[in-house]
């Protein structure tokens, strides 16, 4: 912890204390960091006992799982699914955090609330009252449905990354645009999104896999018409572990990451303050 | 003091507007007028309202009470986008995704102009500011001066009725200040818009106006021309507030004296103001004072003083002395540098003398 | 258009969706915990939550698993966080990554991964057999630990983000100060780093709390039967007992222990802002 770092002075004390400082960061960065991982070496050991380090390399469990009529309708259920959730979340949730961060207007509080309720709320509630309702409609089991209900989870996710873009940006820009005579339209996409555009698409990875990813609110919506991705995994890891399920785990590992450094090359000071 | 609202060449006028967050009232009720062609500055220090009354006119505050005409129109509750005003910011407030031309070109795309005219008008308006040839520059690759040189562009590149500038010089340093300022006396000048521009700086202020409208704890201390804001300053505020002074209480004992606290009778330009007896203040501009060893009696400089030199500050051109007086206070003395100064040394005693034309008699503020 | 209500051109859509696809399901699920079959009112799958053996249970595990994981994300999280305060911008930006890839994660991906990790012939199991030379077979899944040990490792990011933001504000003077004045690291992290951290520690202990009391898959994939929570029993009477009704009934009221949960938190936060006690 020493900042006195002139040439000759050694502080013993502060360089151990930060050694072990040091030490015990190591070990929770390992520690959060291995299941994450780890699913990739594993993924590549075959159909054999899971071991570490795999007796032998194989992209064997890849074959099967491309192979697999089930898991490659899942992927691509969840793929759409997705797809139209960012979109959809997109178009109500930019406009949506632009006006929170910019205005003050009667029931500011109220609305603010009801957009981050999908995150306040246990999910299981949310499923549960989601399935209730959809039966009413009878659209359970529809993908419609689905993407209905995870577009409104997901805007509150990506609303607080656009919004952190939004605090950053310089009201004097849109105000001058105004006086110069531009209307609110021409501001908003003149102005207000071209800057934001590292945000939005942190913004947009970031929806899409909390959609790709989401697995209560789709337990209890899906049938097996409509699987996504993670309910046959999570129906496969409780009652009938396929090793395929590595391969499955290894290719979402792999896509977190990307999404992981995409984002954060496009918001480098972003990953200083606080959330993605 | 203030203007009376009622001229028919003026543009922009303040008819008892005032504006208040809660129970702190940044502006009280004022009348203002602002004639066509005019550069009027705003001046005061932080919190005095000239912001608040710049951002009154362009729209972004609304008024608490009164009601503001742009030529002749009330205007209080028309948006921003609909005043036909022009701009610029102290950060420049450029589109940082969009080069020069682009930048400069926004406010004439609002307006559908054609692409031959936004060529033609955006030349013109780089011409005018001097950055031909930075059309396809960003702003991120340009230095602060010609950041807000584009600023300018931008504001005058469709002909606004009347420009507002918060500030616009703030964020550079003292030499590129110097050099704009220059710059946007002759742009207005050639272009004969009205301007409104705040500043605190009150040497920017004097340089540029036609009038100053000096500004203190939201109420207008005076209106006028920058020689009558010098010369002729209504009270203690302006006159500490705008160039260097010496201020002195006292008495008005006839119409041409003034007694200063301990007795000493000064003799003053004119009292015809104030009433016998009154308690005022003086006002002595420390260039006004002459500085000379004792025993050097020159006739017609009725104030006279003798004290001791306590700090000398040479600041290049000028050098400025404070001389302590043997029955207390201060007396502040300015003047040109020259080598003869240095025979002007701390603890030296030094006559003073002065005229009484320069010996004004001014109000005194509450303490 | 009034100015004042501007702010509703924008947040207009949003808020008609998410109040038709959130707050109607929601109010739906109260309506359905107090209707029974047939239509009445009725509140009497409360009463009989009440006096369930099998609810007191569970709650008071979802209490215990809420509390003592998101202890246990603090102790192990904090040191990340005292790392990370301690980098250049620079560098703090690449450690992060760190942090981010587990957040960006699949939950999925990580229980699954501990499943293999910790199961009896596991990984973990296996690495014990070869260091102690004979077959080590600790039971550290489908039970109390492994629930722990998936909970902790899912909500350390959470804990880092709010304490790391209280760490560096933190004005660096005061390090400074003190060690000038001779005070020895120990001295300097018990007297200054911990207790002006303490607006992020509580901030970040209560929403891993308030996270962790909604948990259903880690529960579910990494427990056995005595760590079933709330929300694994409402899965339960949803799909085994098809009672909607109680199962309504329990989503209230874990919805209402959570609310109460973060107003109180709420309020510790606008009592801890009073002047002089660092934000």
């Amino acid at each position: 912890m020493s900042i006195i770092a002139s040439r000759g002075v050694v502080d013993r004390q502060a360089n151990f204390y930060g050694g072990v400082r040091n030490l015990l960061a190591a070990a929770v960065y390992a520690f959060i960091l291995i299941p994450t991982l780890i699913v990739i070496p594993i993924s590549l050991g075959g159909q054999g006992e899971l071991s570490f380090p795999p007796r032998v390399w194989t992209f064997e469990l890849y074959g099967q799982l491309f192979s697999s009529t089930s898991w490659m309708t899942s992927i691509l259920q969840s793929v759409k699914v997705a797809v139209i959730t960012t979109l959809a979340s997109m178009l109500i949730g930019i406009p949506a955090s632009y006006g929170l961060v910019r205005f003050e207007f009667p029931g500011k509080k109220f609305v603010m609330l009801l957009l981050m309720s999908p995150i306040l709320v246990p999910v299981i509630v949310i499923s549960l009252g989601l399935y209730l309702y959809l039966s009413r409609l009878q659209i359970v089991g529809t993908t419609a449905g689905l993407v209905a209900s995870h577009t409104a989870y997901v805007v509150p996710f990506m609303m607080m990354t656009v919004m952190a873009g939004v605090k950053k940006l310089d009201p004097a820009l849109e105000f001058a645009a105004t006086i110069m005579g531009a209307s609110r339209l021409t501001v908003f996409f003149k102005v207000v999104l071209p800057q934001l555009r590292p945000s939005l698409l942190a913004g947009a990875l970031f929806a899409f896999l909390v959609s790709f990813d989401e697995v209560v609110i789709a337990w209890f919506l899906t049938s097996p018409a409509t699987t996504t991705l993670p309910v046959k995994m999570y129906s496969s890891i409780q009652w009938d572990i396929s090793p395929v399920i590595a391969a499955v785990s290894a290719l979402l590992t792999v896509l977190s990451v990307v999404f992981c450094l995409i984002s954060v090359m496009f918001q480098p000071q972003a990953a200083t303050d606080s959330a993605p | 003091m203030t203007s009376s609202p009622t001229n028919n060449d003026a543009m922009i006028v303040f008819d008892g507007v005032s504006k208040s967050y809660g129970a702190a009232v940044a502006l009280h009720e004022t009348a203002l007028s602002v004639r066509r062609g005019e550069f009027l500055s705003l001046l005061g220090p932080s919190g005095s309202g000239k912001s608040t009354i710049l951002n009154i006119i362009a729209g972004a505050i609304a008024p608490s009470s009164g009601r503001i005409l742009l030529d002749g129109a009330n205007v209080s509750t028309v948006p921003p986008r609909e005043r036909q005003l022009g701009m610029v910011f102290q950060n420049y407030a450029l589109l940082p995704h969009l080069n020069v031309f682009d930048n400069v070109a926004f406010p004439l795309r609002i307006r559908g102009a054609s692409n031959a005219e936004i060529k033609q008008k955006v030349g013109n308006a780089l011409e005018r500011v001097g950055l031909v040839g930075y059309e396809k520059r960003k702003p991120r690759e340009m230095s602060g001066g010609q950041q807000q040189r584009v600023g300018i562009a931008r504001c005058i590149v469709y002909s606004p009725s009347v420009i507002l500038m918060d500030e616009p010089l703030g964020a550079l340093d003292k030499k590129l200040r110097d050099q704009l300022q220059g710059e946007i006396k002759k742009l207005h000048r050639d272009l004969g818009t009205t301007l409104v521009y705040v500043t605190h700086d009150q040497e920017e202020a004097l340089n540029l106006s036609d009038r100053v409208c000096l500004m203190n704890g939201g109420r207008i201390a005076q209106v006028g021309t920058p020689d009558e804001l010098y010369f002729e300053p209504i009270d203690e505020f302006v006159a500490d507030f705008v160039g260097e002074s010496n201020l002195y209480a006292g008495v008005v004992r006839d119409d041409r004296q003034v007694e200063i606290n301990g007795g000493w009778m000064l003799k003053v330009r004119s009292t015809e103001a104030f009433r016998i007896g009154e308690n005022v203040k003086v006002l002595v501009r420390p260039e006004k004072v002459e500085i000379a060893p004792p025993g050097d009696e020159s006739a017609g400089l009725p104030n006279r003083c003798v004290g001791t030199v306590s700090q000398i500050s040479f600041v290049g051109g000028m050098t400025r002395f404070a001389v302590e007086l043997p029955g207390g206070g201060t007396v502040l003395v300015k003047g040109i540098s020259d080598r003869a100064a240095d025979r002007i040394e701390i603890g030296v005693p030094m006559a003073l003398r002065w005229a009484s034309e320069n010996t004004i008699v001014i109000k005194a503020n509450r303490a | 258009m009034n100015a004042r209500n501007e702010g509703w051109l924008y947040v207009g859509p949003a808020t008609l969706f998410l109040f038709l696809v959130m707050l109607v399901p929601l109010a739906y699920v109260v309506y359905t915990s107090v209707t029974t079959a047939s239509g009445d009112f009725s509140l009497a799958s409360y009463q009989r939550l009440l006096s369930s053996d099998l609810f007191k249970r569970t709650l008071l595990t979802t209490f215990q698993i809420s509390i003592v994981a998101s202890l246990a994300s603090l102790v192990l999280g904090y040191p990340i966080a005292l790392h990370l305060a301690k980098q250049t911008p620079r560098k703090r930006a690449l450690y992060m990554v760190l942090v981010l890839v587990p957040f960006w994660t699949s939950i999925l991906v990580k229980s699954y991964a501990f499943t293999v990790l910790l199961g009896r012939v596991g990984l973990v199991n296996q690495f014990l057999s070869f260091m102690a030379g004979s077959s080590v077979q600790l039971p550290m899944l489908f039970n109390r630990f492994g629930v722990m040990v998936g909970m902790t490792n899912y909500l350390i990011p959470f804990i880092v983000f709010p304490v790391l933001a209280s760490l560096l504000a933190i004005d660096q003077s005061l390090y400074r100060a003190s060690e000038i004045m001779g005070a020895k690291p120990p001295r300097i992290f018990f007297r200054i780093t911990f207790p002006l951290s303490l607006p992020g520690v509580a901030a970040g202990v209560l929403s891993t709390t308030v996270m962790s009391m909604g948990f259903f898959v880690i529960p579910a994939l990494l427990g056995g039967r005595q760590d079933v929570m709330m929300s694994n029993l409402v899965d339960f009477y949803t799909r085994e007992t098809m009672d909607w009704n109680m199962a309504s009934a329990i989503g209230v009221i874990l919805l209402g222990i959570v609310t109460l949960v973060a107003i109180a938190a709420d309020q510790a936060k606008r009592f801890g802002s009073r002047p002089g006690v660092p934000a």
